[in-house]
Order: structure tokens, then C-alpha cells, then sequence
């Protein structure tokens, strides 16, 4: 029980800040997942893994300040390259962000090798770390909990009206994207730290499809996916500690119940 | 009394020099219901999309109530329903029917009428659907909900692409039977269709569209028209490359 109790000590920045993680997530994958775009946020993790890369080779004078619009402005680079694939090669949008998936990793991977990252810290990128996890990554994650809420609130209608319909008279959906874009980037980017670029994106997806079969009317949807998500990061600490294991590796374990959610519903009705 | 839509020398294209529509002058007055015909590939849609701002014409101007589409401001005056209304919707789609009628409330800041909601849900028969998921309902039911979102904040014109597409011929009976209900209590009414029937029912103006308007005017002059065999020509004539 005490060595419980002391790592958790030691876990404690990497639970909170995947806690309030798991609630900004709760409001953006299930619009993801209904605008049937479950895998961006799995190719956005490829292209920001390039962005960190390239960010550790750049020369050290560059204030830190500078990184995360670095970061966002790689990123947003990478989905307007999905954009022109779509657009101009007419390629179905799961292949466009293929392609760019695939482009990114590949070129991120030849610089690692090439600039002496070929070691610990690639594991660290490609698996995150709970204790990793730092007092600053925490305040980052309370940040982008407080940036989505205001952005949900901001744009909640444009983003539910895309479920349902392309157009709208008078209704701008290109600004609302815009934001959406930015959001999903910087909960992955604080993702990343602690569930790693290749688990991040089952945050987005677990709860959100379970989230989306269990309920009716959008609120409750989030308030389930954030808390189903929230369970998921307690969960995998808990498994991690108690075990041994990587935490992003148990928090996909403990969500594979969720799976069954849905069916026991049904039974129970 | 300016018209409630004005179009004056349109040119539309996603090429340039290939146009889909050349040269449309039409205008819609308060109190029309003018059902705007074509065959498939003529830009009837594509029309409806430069009047809502979707698109950006190539050349000419479209004015809406006076003033030019693009610095219109008062677009809650306007209910829409889109061409496949409701394709997007499926099983997974978590909106109740209650906040999908909402939503127009929010996309404009204006206030919906507890008695117009109330009136409007009784009317197409969804009352009973209302806390249900949006996915739960049948494509007719889906149809109706697109329809009552539309007149949920009481615009003063309605603009429908091609409705009625799925639904049963009875079906169709009681829609436009509702629809035509609203046009005498002043509904001015823009209807893209195939169903020629409906133009001797409810409709009192018609445009047909192939590329060009080669027809615009009332019902009893487009009935004359219709029995000459300029029309069946311009009718069928299409300049698509892909035709």
C-alpha cells in the first residue's frame, strides 16, 4: 500500500494532467468521429512527432516560446497538404491523410537516426511516459482544458450543425474548423507526453465511439466521453503502478471493457 | 416593394469558360412559389447555391432583399432545406430532434417562439420524436424535421431542393399540401423539383433551367409553353462535356 501510495507521488503531475486531458478530449472526439475523421488525430501525432524532431535539432537559441507555434504551424501546414490532396489529386480523404501520415513518420525517423535521438528518447516519444510527465505539462493541460471550453462554447452549434449538414446560409464552418484543428493539435501535443505519438489517439476513439453508442443529445455524449476517459487515465495509473506496465499500454487495456458497454446496456433493457 | 431575390447576369462555373450557368436574370417577389425546373446537370442546385452564398459567381449580382449576397446580413429571414437532407445522419448521430430544431437559434441569435415550435411539431407529426435521437428516425420523419428547422424561426421565404426525393407518393401528398398551408398564410416559397405535377397544384410562377432560364414567368404562360417543342428541345439540350 505505501509503495502505492508513493508512486502516485511520483505519478501525480502525469494522472492530474491526464485527467484534465481526458475531459478536453471529451469534447472534441466525438465530433471526430462522427465527421468520420477518427483517424486524423493518429496522423496528426505522425506529423507532430516530425515537428518535435525537428524542433530538438534546431539550434537552442530559439526561445521556447517559439515551439508551440512551431509545433501548431507544422501541423497546420501537414493538414493543408491533406487539403490539397483531396482537392487537387481528388484522393479519398482517408488516403490523403495516409499519404501524409506516412510521409511525415518516414521523414521524422530519418532524422532521428540521423541526429543521434535513435535511443531512449525515440521510446519516450513513440510510447509517452507518466513520469515524464512534469508540473508545467500540468498547467499546459489545465490551460487546454479552459481553451476548449471556450472554444466549445464558442463554436458548439457550427461544430454540431456539421453532423448534420454541409452548408449552412450565413454560417461560416471554415473558422470553426480552424479552431477545431488547433484544439485537437494541442491536446495531442500534451498527449503525446504522457500516452506517446503511436497510443495518443485512442483517447479519441475509445470513449468516443462507446460514448456516442450509450447516449442521446450532445451534452450528455461529452460529459460520458470525458468521464470514460478520465476512468481510462485513473485506470492505466492504477495498472501501470500495481503491475508494472507502460501506462499507455494499460490504459488501452482498461478501456477494452468499454467495448462491452453497449451490449450490456442492451441486455440490461 | 424590392424582391426578395434578385439575380441579374449570372455566370457560374468551376472552370473558367465552362460555364453551368450563363447569363440567369430572375427575380422571386414576396408572395411567389416558384418552382424552379431543369433537367439533371442543368444548375438548378448550383443556382440555389450562388443565391445562399455557397458559391461565388464568376460574374454578375445576386441581391437579397435589396442587398448584395455578400454583405446580407439577415439570413435568418431565409429557411433552407438542402438537397439529401439528412444524408449525413445515421445511427451514431447523438442529436435529439429537440436540439437539431434549436439550432437556428444559435446560428443567428434570434429567439424561437414556444407557440411556432409547438405548432409547427403538431403540423408535420414529430411531437413524439422529439426527444429521440436524430438517427432513430425514418427518412420521411428525417424529412420533416429538415422542413420544420426550416420554418422554426419564421422566415419569410423558403428555399427546398428538390424536397421530396425518397418519399412515397402519398407521403409527397401531405408535404406539399402543408407546404402550400404556409404559402397562403404568406410564405414565399423557392422550390427546386422534377415533380411537374406539383406545378399545377400550388405553384404560381416557374423558371426552367438548362445552363440557361430559358423559361420565367407564370403558371398559366409556362402551361402554353410547355406545349411547344422549343421547350422539349431547350429542355434536353445540355452542353456538359460529360453528356
Amino acid at each position: 500500500m505505501q509503495g502505492l501510495v508513493e508512486s502516485i507521488e511520483l505519478l501525480k503531475w502525469g494522472i492530474l494532467s491526464g485527467i484534465f486531458l481526458a475531459f478536453s478530449i471529451g469534447f472534441t472526439s466525438p465530433f471526430l468521429i462522427l465527421k468520420r475523421n477518427a483517424l486524423f488525430p493518429h496522423a496528426l501525432t505522425h506529423v507532430l512527432f516530425l515537428a518535435i524532431i525537428l524542433l530538438s535539432i534546431i539550434p537552442k537559441e530559439i526561445p521556447t516560446i517559439m515551439e508551440y507555434p512551431f509545433l501548431v504551424g507544422i501541423t497546420l501546414i501537414s493538414a493543408s497538404g491533406m487539403w490539397f490532396l483531396r482537392k487537387v489529386f481528388g484522393f479519398y480523404e482517408d488516403t490523403a491523410t495516409s499519404i501524409i501520415t506516412h510521409t511525415a513518420l518516414a521523414i521524422a525517423l530519418i532524422i532521428a537516426t540521423k541526429s543521434s535521438q535513435y535511443d531512449a528518447r525515440l521510446l519516450s516519444y513513440l510510447f509517452g511516459s507518466i513520469i515524464g510527465v512534469t508540473k508545467e505539462d500540468f498547467y499546459e493541460s489545465i490551460i487546454i482544458f479552459f481553451l476548449t471550453l471556450i472554444f466549445y462554447a464558442k463554436f458548439k452549434s457550427v461544430w454540431i450543425t456539421q453532423i448534420t449538414d454541409e452548408e449552412v446560409p450565413g454560417i461560416d464552418f471554415k473558422l470553426a474548423n480552424f479552431f477545431f484543428l488547433i484544439l485537437v493539435t494541442l491536446q495531442i501535443l500534451v498527449g503525446i507526453k504522457l500516452m506517446g505519438i503511436l497510443l495518443v489517439s485512442v483517447l479519441f476513439v475509445f470513449s468516443g465511439s462507446i460514448g456516442l453508442k450509450l447516449f442521446s443529445g450532445v451534452d450528455k455524449v461529452i460529459l460520458s466521453v470525458a468521464l470514460l476517459n478520465g476512468f481510462a487515465i485513473l485506470g492505466g495509473s492504477i495498472f501501470s503502478v500495481t503491475w508494472d506496465f507502460p501506462f499507455s499500454g494499460s490504459t488501452v487495456i482498461f478501456m477494452l471493457p468499454y467495448l462491452l458497454l453497449p451490449a450490456l446496456r442492451s441486455a440490461l433493457k | 416593394m424590392k424582391p426578395l431575390i434578385k439575380v441579374t447576369h449570372l455566370f457560374f462555373g468551376y472552370e473558367k469558360k465552362h460555364y453551368i450557368l450563363k447569363d440567369i436574370n430572375l427575380e422571386v417577389k414576396k408572395g411567389d412559389f416558384l418552382a424552379i425546373i431543369g433537367p439533371n446537370g442543368g444548375g438548378k442546385s448550383t443556382l440555389i447555391k450562388c443565391i445562399l452564398g455557397f458559391l461565388k459567381p464568376l460574374k454578375g449580382e445576386i441581391f437579397l432583399w435589396g442587398e448584395p449576397c455578400e454583405r446580407f446580413k439577415n439570413w435568418y429571414k431565409i429557411g433552407f432545406v438542402p438537397q439529401r437532407a439528412g444524408d449525413l445522419v445515421d445511427k451514431l448521430t447523438p442529436i435529439t430532434v429537440k436540439e437539431f430544431l434549436f439550432l437556428p437559434a444559435s446560428w443567428y441569435g434570434k429567439k424561437i417562439k414556444k407557440e411556432v415550435m409547438e405548432i409547427l411539431v403538431e403540423k408535420f407529426g414529430v411531437k413524439e420524436f422529439l426527444k429521440k435521437r436524430l438517427g432513430e428516425l425514418s427518412y420521411g420523419q428525417l424529412q420533416r424535421a429538415y422542413i420544420i428547422r426550416a420554418l422554426i424561426l419564421e422566415p419569410e421565404l423558403l428555399i427546398l431542393d428538390e424536397p421530396s426525393v425518397g418519399l412515397d407518393f402519398f407521403s409527397q401528398e401531405i408535404f406539399y399540401k402543408t407546404l402550400g398551408e404556409f404559402y397562403q398564410k404568406g410564405l414565399t416559397i423557392v422550390l427546386v423539383t422534377h415533380e411537374t405535377w406539383l406545378l399545377t397544384k400550388w405553384v404560381n410562377k416557374v423558371a426552367c433551367l438548362n445552363q440557361i432560364l430559358f423559361f420565367h414567368g407564370d403558371h398559366e404562360s409556362f402551361c402554353s409553353f410547355a406545349k411547344t417543342p422549343e421547350f422539349y428541345s431547350d429542355y434536353h439540350k445540355i452542353e456538359h462535356s460529360h453528356w
